[in-house]
């Protein structure tokens, strides 16, 4: 008789909420919230309630799989690990490392992360390394890290309820960060002033003080335009931006462009709303503004973000508890596959590659010269590899064969490559074009540490033993390493890697797993007897003085016409995660929501003659999806929402990849596409 | 405080105490208490007398769930449960279900101090027995502020602020997952000819009242499903009212015997007609 709770994360969202596993006999039974968890405080949404329910499911991949004809095959470790090994020294031999590409995964650990990444660069010698990050916040990293030096979350989850206003815009927080929202209703009990700014008709915007709803892709208009009405009606921070900033004048004359009415005139937004959303943000004593995709997922992703940092140094709502910006972050662990350097033009904790001193560091530290150009982004090694010029890319948990724009595009790319690898839980649409396939370990299984969005660093620990042959990925690529005659990669556990980790991260440097056992820790940590830092830039920003950048708005990449005369725009759903292969496995979510539906405003519907649940043919330039209707006033006339969460009617079958030029992030959020009735309801 | 707090270690020493003599005897396999590790307190079923360093009084889980699990998986074996008056009663109502069997549990009863009662609105803060710390009796009903405030709004008043609280749910079940009685197989709250699946909020009232009746004669009051609220609903004290109402109707309270009958399920109704 056996029965234990193990202390863990969620393996969800960025918002790391503390979960505990129920374990019965070796058997994983349950989950349940952690008390005292200084985020979820005893509350889960349903997906960390349903956290245990994946783990065990029969689709499990079991066993190595490699490609014989045109079938997956099983074979055991020791082939698969040798086959891999061997092929990735014959293309760099033969194409150069330039060849090979990297895909991490911010589902993994940080040790995880930081294994691969030291695989690519020290082993294969290449920069050529992304995540899904690049999908989601690299405008918020390129954005802020110009603006404040740093990309990061600038305050803490539970500070939010010591906000006294929070603007909410391009988050459907209730959906995807449910806990965080938990605190915004906090919030707003205790007296703060709730606003939400968003094209759709969100949750949260029927708990809020007030609700915007400005036209799709026209971000940069509307926060011009509350900065024009700040300025104008004096209630910037004078003492803020003489102190604290620079390029405030260049700031002033872009923005004294945007009156009211020509960002009436771009948005859709009254004067007298903008007015008010303007006034409260400006003068409440401590503003925060929350944003997810909505503000990134554009081609205009950094732009955005450059704006929203704009407007807090304006008003001085930044670097004050309570009081900044704050992106969320998706993943579980985004943040820290960011923070580990699973990105083409950084080692761990932004130190980038094409720095002197940092490359001699790292270097030195791994005893081998590591490749100073910066690598490929994701989109572009997909392009690459479309191209013929990347041979062999490695992909640890990530699918982008569904969270990728423009699947059509990506099937061909990933169909190009002599090799390509795949490390994952389950068998999904990526995995199936794998020549080699590594059954890896699920979080349940394994140890290590994770960064929450707010920077916070927590262990998750191991509650079961592996299921079939499933192995963690870090003793997968220490494996190959080995086998292709590395050294520095010989660990007994992720402890020792986390302990080289903080060697060489500055920002990590004070944070050890004895720590994290009693001690809330968010980085930068640099020491030992360093407490953590709650919230950022307090009374200076990383980079010294915060940096105003006027940006003019533009419209999006793709506009509608009279072939295509709706906008389509995207997001995930609150019982689905991602690209569903965990949620879809998971029967209570299945049961909740078991496919995808297109979000269409009643008027739309009405003159059509569709009506909720027919089917629906949606198509754009790039591809069509079948899919049913759900009439609702979430969305406005014209525009329909589409969740990129259900392989049978896959979004990213039709969203464009046009990019974002700074940091490359696809416009998931706005696309033109033609909407046709497919059939009625049964 | 000091004194409470001093009580508390007091409490903590002597459920060592009991759970090290019943782990001496062979009459049960395991001691289902909460267990302090780091800075956590979790439910854990202790079989040996070294882990026992690790067991506290101090949290509240409500861990009935947990026991009737376990007694299902293993169809022999007797464990104890360190259980506080509202754990004792979840135990007999699983038991009038016919979830578990009583005659495999021992239950060692922890008596609640004056501020756990009142952080739970409880006003039976202890079990039949208090082999752990000492019962403060019955708390009165409207001694508890935050039950007061929902009794006293108008019809007016209570419609609209019931309409908003409950839009603010997102459907996460916890209030059921939470509670040991609110575990039927078939859950009505999934099925789409009562709440409409799929979507947040869940529809009002359907969602929340199907609940709140389902548990009228069963919820003993331990407020798990608010504690594990994330939108800050009142759901536990909602039912705490109707738990009084049961109370003030029927002389029923649900936990208090394995054979008392619920008057929801026959004869005591004929009473109430008397009554009133």
């Amino acid at each position: 008789m056996n029965y234990k709770t193990i202390q863990s994360i969620c393996p969800y969202c960025g918002c790391g909420c503390g979960i505990y596993l129920e374990v019965v006999d070796g058997e994983l039974i349950g989950t349940m919230p952690c008390m005292n968890h200084a985020v979820s405080e005893g509350s889960l949404c349903i997906k960390g309630w349903a956290a245990h329910e994946f783990v065990a499911s029969e689709d499990r991949l079991k066993r190595p799989l490699w490609k014989r004809g045109a079938n997956l095959e099983t074979t055991d470790w020791d082939t698969a690990l040798n086959y891999v090994a061997e092929q990735l020294q014959v293309i760099k031999a033969r194409y150069g490392a330039e060849a090979i590409g990297f895909l991490s995964s911010a589902k993994c650990t940080n040790e995880e992360n930081y294994i691969l990444m030291k695989f690519a660069r020290a082993v294969i010698g290449t920069n050529n390394i992304d995540h899904c990050a690049r999908l989601c916040h690299s405008p918020t990293v390129a954005g802020l890290q110009q603006a404040f030096g740093s990309g990061a979350m600038t305050n803490s989850v539970p500070e939010l309820e010591e906000a006294d206003c929070i603007l909410i815009t391009g988050s459907n927080t209730t959906e995807t960060h449910p806990m965080i929202a938990s605190r915004i209703m906090a919030a707003r009990e205790k007296g703060a002033f709730v606003m939400v700014i968003d094209p759709r008709r969100i949750h949260m915007s029927n708990h809020a003080d007030l609700f915007i709803q400005p036209r799709l892709g026209t971000d940069v208009a509307w926060i011009n335009g509350m900065m024009h009405l700040i300025i104008e009606e004096g209630w910037e921070d004078r003492e803020f931006i003489a102190q604290r900033t620079e390029g405030y004048d260049q700031l002033k004359e872009c923005v004294s462009a945007y009156t009211p009415e020509k960002v009436q005139q771009i948005t859709g937004i009254q004067p007298l709303l903008l007015r008010a959303a303007a006034k409260t943000y400006a003068s409440s004593p401590r503003s925060s503004i929350v944003y997810t995709m909505g503000i990134t997922e554009h081609t205009t992703g950094t732009d955005n973000v450059l704006a929203l940092a704009d407007l807090a140094m304006l008003t001085g709502q930044v670097g004050k508890r309570g009081s900044g910006i704050n992106p969320l972050r998706g993943q579980n662990n985004v943040q820290g596959a960011c923070d580990m350097g699973a990105l083409p033009e950084v080692f761990t904790g932004y130190q980038r590659v094409d720095d002197e001193a940092s490359n001699l560091k790292f270097s030195q530290a791994w005893k081998t010269q590591v490749p100073s150009n910066p690598g490929m982004t994701l989109v572009e090694m997909i392009d690459a590899a479309a191209a013929g010029d990347l041979k062999a890319l490695f992909i640890m948990g990530e699918n982008p064969m569904m969270s990728d724009p423009d699947i059509g595009h990506v099937r061909e790319a990933l169909s190009n490559l002599e090799l390509l690898v795949v490390q994952d839980i389950f068998m999904n649409q990526t995995v199936e074009l794998a020549h080699v396939v590594f059954p890896a370990q699920s979080y349940a299984e394994k140890a290590g540490t994770i960064t929450s969005t707010d920077r916070r660093v927590q262990r998750m620990r191991k509650a079961i033993e592996a299921i079939g042959q499933a192995r963690t990925d870090w003793e997968i690529i220490c494996d190959l390493a080995r086998i292709m005659g590395a050294n520095g990669f010989e660990y007994d556990g992720p402890m020792e890697i986390f302990e080289e980790i903080r060697r060489v991260t500055p920002s990590y440097g004070g944070i050890t797993y004895y720590r994290l056992d009693s001690e809330e820790l968010q980085w930068p940590c640099p020491t030992e007897d360093h407490p953590g830092t709650v919230y950022l830039h307090k009374d200076t920003f990383t980079r010294g003085k915060g940096l105003f950048a006027p940006v003019e708005w533009k419209p999006p990449a793709e506009d509608i016409d009279d072939e295509y005369p709706f906008y389509l725009t995207t997001g995930r759903v609150h019982f689905h995660y991602h690209t569903g292969t965990m949620t879809r496995r998971s029967p209570t979510l299945n049961r909740e929501m078991s496919g995808a539906s297109a979000d269409i405003n009643p008027r739309d519907a009405d003159e059509m003659g569709v009506r909720d649940r027919d089917m629906l043919k949606v198509t754009s330039r790039r591809g069509g999806v079948r899919i049913r209707a759900r009439v609702t006033e979430m969305v406005p006339r014209g525009t329909i929402f589409i969740p990129f969460n259900f392989q049978e009617s896959a979004a990213n079958i039709l969203t464009n990849s046009a990019r974002d030029p700074i940091s490359k992030i696809p416009e998931f959020k706005v696309c033109a596409v033609r909407i046709e009735k497919a059939g009625s309801r049964k | 405080m000091q004194e409470e707090r001093q009580g508390d270690s007091d409490r903590t020493e002597k459920a060592r105490e009991l759970a090290a003599s019943l782990l001496m005897t062979d009459s049960v396999q395991g001691v289902l208490a909460l267990l302090e590790i780091r800075d956590h307190v979790v439910p854990h079923l202790f079989t040996s007398r070294e882990e026992l360093s690790g067991l506290t009084v101090d949290g509240h889980y409500a861990i009935a769930g947990v026991a009737e699990r376990l007694l299902e998986r293993w169809a022999q074996g007797n464990i104890a449960v360190m259980a506080r008056g509202c754990d004792e009663r979840h135990l007999i109502e699983l038991a009038k279900k016919g979830s578990v069997d009583l005659s495999r549990i021992k239950v060692v009863g922890v008596a609640c101090d004056i501020f756990e009662a009142k952080a739970c609105h409880c006003v039976q803060p202890f079990p039949r027995q208090a082999d752990v710390g000492n019962s403060i009796g019955r708390v009165d009903f409207m001694d508890h502020e935050k039950l007061n405030e929902l009794v006293s709004m108008s019809i007016t008043e209570r419609r609209s602020f019931w309409t908003e609280i409950f839009s603010r749910c997102i459907k996460c079940y916890g209030c059921r997952n939470a509670c040991p009685l609110c575990n039927c197989v078939d859950c009505r709250l999934e099925e789409e000819r009562w709440v409409r699946v799929g979507e947040i909020p869940p529809e009002y009232p359907s969602f929340h009242l199907i609940r709140l009746f389902h548990l009228a004669d069963k919820c003993v009051g331990c407020m798990a499903c608010e504690k594990a609220c994330p939108m800050g609903i009142p759901v536990g004290r909602l039912n705490l009212l109707v738990r009084q109402e049961m109370l003030d109707w029927y002389g029923y309270e649900a936990g208090r015997e394995v054979e008392d009958v619920s008057p929801l399920l026959g004869g005591a109704l004929i009473d109430v007609a008397d009554k009133k």
